[in-house]
């Protein structure tokens, strides 16, 4: 069984375009790949945003001030010619693709703000249509500035009376409310009024005050260990793609075989079938094993990938390489002539290479191809490597994508191995 | 030494072996002489067990498995298709596929060397096969399946599609291979081939094994008659011709044409020139069947 392989591992040697696909294409690929993330971090980190203050109030001030602060947000105040925005050319901006948003604050938002958004949408947000993936980001950045000024007001004495004599206006002005609902709601109203002092005392204002409760807290999901480097988001990709090479060719080589009557030879010759069927199975598993091994050593040592965790890496590795060595067999009896075979395993190679986040980054994907990537083992053996590089699994939740791969790889061998014995032994 | 019986084997439509039985006796060169599809491949697989026949027996040096290990050490196969590895050497494929038979060391460099000698390639041995001519992959196609040293061969279609002089060196070795006491079965669809290297042909046709026999015998039982051409200058008065003179051209069947054309010459019957025809292998297959071999 060891001369099949080595015959096998030879000839994947001798042949220079399968060389090509199995190291070089995925290498260039997570460089380019890497390179353009790495470019777009930049880039991505500040959103434009036209930002329009109508209202000029200290209210509306105070929300620019804390939304220009964040980080990922870059404000646009003027056109390039110094004139100002008015909410029309904003919008204008936006419709061109030259800002991802635009923000208008209407006359009165200040006030607005005061009587819980009482008397018409005062915060407009136009949100670029094909930034999706951002839109939801905004508007939690845009309700978590405006919660925060609406808290600072809260921690502040004099507005929070300026506050409750607007709401009872409001109250009294209502008239939906019966005049005993209105009545409780006055008194109340007169009781907090009365309690102000106590209960801001001498809390300084910005510090937590008991409303500080309404600031919206939005946390970004962070991982211990967070990706240092793009090519730590696409390393993973690259060894993906050398991985499914080395499906392919090995797919190939099997088809090969039949086709051009060494398999016959093979045959013919005192070896049992699972000797020959193994020892394709385990050059492929050694090539897959040995391309991710160079190019991760080539991730560690040129481009400063980092290894989290070296034991769980080379089982995340181990168990790619079982998973496409079985899907391998499986493949390789898709059809019965070459073209048939390999034209099936390209296409699913296709698949399996965008489900696993080879071609559209799993960010940007919709929630149909997500799901879908759920059943793809290329997605579960892209997390493994995260998991090992920079998502900072756990023993625990390594488990699952091993699983999954190791089954994958088992069942389909079987499933492969047996669909070929039966046809060709 | 290889014995079927009754082989039968049908693909979807095809009835490709239809009851073929046949026995090889122990260091003959055994002929199949048959057009395209007759089944001679698909009888090969059989008798090597790369293919499970639907019906009959297949026995080898006595064993009913020919997919047993020590069995398969016995044969050789050189199959239709040129089984090499293009990316390989000779000596490589070579080596590789003795290595399945379990050679190694000294006997595997030996033994390689040997094939090489025999297939001509010695001075072409490490360039990879994908380099060599057709001929030269033929000639590599045969030698893979000598490595192990086998006592049976099993040839299909050794020489299909090779220039003539890859042709004679293929047969010059298939002789030699006989004459060192090799069981030799040999396919074939060209029947001159069959004439020479083998002791006895079957003639094979839509499955079916129409005759089997030394070749004199085949020619003798369904070849037909020769056919004896002269040119005849004086003719003495009462000699009675076997055939009506067509200007002075006889032409006549004859089972004995050489004795016919004594006779006529000791009755006084001038001959300028002759020419006899003798039934080939053509013939009989064109008499079993009714139609030619090659069409
Ligand atoms: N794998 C196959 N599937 C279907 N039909 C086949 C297959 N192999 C051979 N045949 C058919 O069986 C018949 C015998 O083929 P084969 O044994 O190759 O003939 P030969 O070797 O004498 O040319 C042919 O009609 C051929 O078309
Ligand atoms: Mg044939």
């Amino acid at each position: 069984m060891l001369t099949l392989t080595v015959k096998d591992l030879l000839l994947l040697w001798r042949n220079k375009a399968a060389l090509v696909w199995v190291i070089v294409f995925p290498l260039a690929f997570g460089l380019t790949y890497g390179a353009v993330i790495a470019g777009n971090a930049g880039r991505r980190a500040k959103l434009g945003i036209a930002l329009v203050d109508e209202d000029q109030s200290p209210a509306s001030k105070a929300l620019a001030a804390r939304l220009a602060q964040h980080q990922s947000v870059r404000f646009v105040t003027s056109l390039a010619d110094g004139q100002p925005f008015d909410g029309e050319s904003a919008a204008q901006q936006v419709r061109r693709g030259d800002l991802t948003a635009y923000l208008v604050l209407r006359p009165s938002f200040g006030e607005s703000l005061r009587s819980f958004g009482q008397g018409g949408k005062k915060i407009e947000l136009g949100i670029d249509p094909s930034r999706q993936a951002e839109a939801g980001f905004l508007q939690g950045i845009v309700m978590e500035a405006t919660f925060a000024v609406l808290a600072d007001q809260f921690t502040n004495p004099e507005e929070i009376r300026k506050w409750l004599k607007v709401g009872r206006q409001e109250i009294e002005h209502a008239r939906e409310l019966t005049e005993t609902q209105k009545q409780i709601l006055l008194e109340f109203f007169a009781l907090v009024d009365d309690l102000v002092p106590q209960l801001v005392g001498d809390i300084s204002p910005g510090e937590e005050g008991p409303f500080g409760g309404l600031k919206l807290d939005v946390v970004p999901v962070t991982y211990d260990l967070q990706p240092r480097s793009a090519f730590e988001i696409t390393f993973p990709c690259s060894i993906l793609w050398a991985v499914l090479s080395c499906m392919l060719t090995f797919t190939m080589s099997i088809v090969t075989e039949q086709k051009q009557g060494t398999l016959l030879r093979l045959r013919v010759a005192p070896l049992g079938k699972m000797h020959i069927l193994g020892g394709k199975g385990l050059a492929c598993f050694l090539s897959c094993f040995g391309t991710a091994c160079i190019l991760l050593l080539l991730g560690v040592t040129c481009l400063g990938v980092r290894v989290s965790s070296w034991p769980y890496m080379l089982i995340s590795i181990t168990a790619m390489a079982v998973c496409f060595s079985g899907l391998m067999m499986l493949l390789s009896v898709l059809g019965r002539t070459e073209q048939a075979v390999v034209g099936s395993a390209m296409a699913i190679m296709l698949v399996m290479a965008t489900l696993g986040g080879g071609l559209v980054p799993l960010i940007a994907m919709p929630d149909w191809m997500l799901a879908m990537s759920h059943i793809c083992p290329a997605k579960w053996g892209v997390l493994a490597l995260e998991g090992a590089i920079w998502r900072g699994f756990n023993l625990a939740e390594m488990l699952l994508p091993w699983g999954i791969l190791l089954s994958v790889g088992v069942l389909s061998f079987g499933v492969g191995a047996w669909i070929l014995s039966r046809r060709a032994f | 030494m290889i014995r079927a019986r009754d082989l039968r084997k049908a693909y979807a439509k095809i009835q490709a072996v239809d009851g073929v039985s046949l026995e090889l006796v122990a260091g003959e060169t055994f002929g199949l002489l048959g057009p395209n599809g007759a089944g001679k491949t698909t009888t090969i697989y059989m008798l090597i067990g790369a293919l499970r026949p639907d019906d009959g027996e297949v026995a080898i040096n006595g064993s009913t498995d020919p997919t047993r290990p020590d069995v398969r050490r016995q044969i050789g196969v050189a199959p239709q298709v040129e089984a090499l590895y293009d990316e390989l050497s000779a000596v490589e494929n070579l080596s590789f596929f003795g290595r399945l038979y379990s050679l190694s060391g000294d006997r595997l460099k030996q033994r390689v060397s040997w094939c090489l000698g025999l297939a001509g390639l010695a001075a072409r041995a490490g360039d990879r096969v994908k380099t060599y001519s057709g001929g030269m992959k033929r000639r590599l196609n045969l030698a893979c399946a000598l490595v192990h040293d086998p006592p049976v061969l099993l040839l299909d279609e050794p020489t299909a599609g090779v220039d003539p002089q890859s042709r004679n060196h293929l047969l010059d070795s298939i002789e030699e291979l006989a004459r060192a006491g090799r069981t030799i079965l040999y396919t074939t669809h060209y029947m001159e081939e069959a004439g020479r290297l083998c002791d006895r042909v079957a003639i094979m046709d839509q499955g079916k094994i129409l005759a089997v026999d030394t070749v004199d015998e085949l020619l003798r039982k369904h070849g037909g008659d020769s056919m004896l051409e002269a040119e005849l200058g004086q003719i003495p008065e009462g000699v009675s011709l076997p055939a009506p003179l067509e200007g002075n051209m006889l032409r006549f069947a004859s089972d004995q044409p050489f004795e016919d054309a004594n006779r006529l010459r000791n009755a006084g019957v001038q001959f300028v020139r002759f020419h006899v025809d003798r039934p080939s292998l053509e013939s009989v297959f064109l008499n079993l069947t009714g139609r030619r071999l090659r069409d």
